[in-house]
């Protein structure tokens, strides 16, 4: 008479798991990207040059590679070491914060985010001016 | 006479629990690239700080090409409305930055009606650059 084996336990093969989860957790090792991104935050107020700015707000004007301060041109460095002499991080009213941000010709994004990062690190509250009927 | 020892067998069942728990750690936290083809150079400055994370991004690549959240936009008009829908989305303070990323020689014409567009949108702009050390 055949008789019947006896069954031991039964277990499932987890010997593969952990090289299947360390794989995973290698490839999200690698394509896991740390936030690293740098620049700066500016809440634009956009619109058209109105009477009452233009009399007391600090006005910035690109042309091409020019920069001009209040109607004066002025290097980088100037415009920077003009803008922080300024204080305007201590000014209380808003208003007297906001920098006019004008740009004609040829204006490169470069040139354009310089002024902007300077403006906005010495507090200053950036205003893109752009011309009537503009898109 | 000698006792043959048992050979020694290394605990390895918990191996696979901490290596998906680094997993899900590792998911958890990747923050997945939705622009790796987009091809452009980011502005110098040296006054920048880490930007917070966003969930809304506007870029502009070297040619002039305008995307959100990835798809190519043609006028700064679909950036406003995307950008107001998108942030719409979205109830907290921190939601309201807007990622924009441009490259270094984009000209006044392509990045201003963009940077407006982001603004009218409701957008609060961070402004991608790269560090650079003082003079």
């Amino acid at each position: 008479m055949a008789r019947r084996r006896k069954r031991g336990p039964q277990e499932l093969p987890v010997a593969s798991f952990a090289d299947i989860a360390f794989l995973l957790l290698i490839f999200f090792i690698l394509v896991t990207n740390l936030n690293s991104d740098i620049g700066f935050e500016a809440d634009l107020p956009s619109g058209e040059k109105g009477e009452t700015q233009q009399k007391k707000a600090i006005s910035v004007q690109i042309h091409d590679r020019d920069i001009t301060l209040n109607d004066k041109k002025v290097s980088m460095q100037e415009f920077e070491a003009s803008l922080r002499a300024m204080d305007l991080a201590a000014k209380q009213n808003t208003d007297d914060r906001v920098v006019l941000l004008e740009a004609a010709g040829k204006v490169r994004y470069q040139d354009y985010y310089e002024v902007m990062s300077i403006v906005n690190d010495v507090g200053g509250v950036i205003a893109i001016v752009r011309a009537a009927g503009a898109e | 006479m000698r006792r043959k020892r048992k050979p020694v067998t290394v605990p390895v069942a918990s191996m696979g629990d901490i290596a998906f728990l680094l997993i899900i750690f590792f998911i958890l936290c990747s923050n997945f690239v939705r622009e790796s083809a987009v091809e452009l150079q980011p502005p110098r400055a040296e006054a920048l700080a880490p930007l917070k994370e966003t969930q809304v991004s506007v870029s502009i690549d070297k040619e002039g090409v305008v995307r959100l959240q990835g798809a190519v936009v043609s006028r700064s008009k679909d950036v406003e409305w995307g950008v107001r829908g998108l942030l719409a989305r979205r109830a907290t303070e921190t939601g309201q930055t807007v990622l924009f990323k441009c490259d270094e020689n984009v000209e006044k014409d392509v990045f201003e009606p963009v940077l407006d567009a982001i603004a009218r949108g409701g957008g609060i702009v961070g402004a991608l650059g790269e560090k650079r050390k003082a003079q």
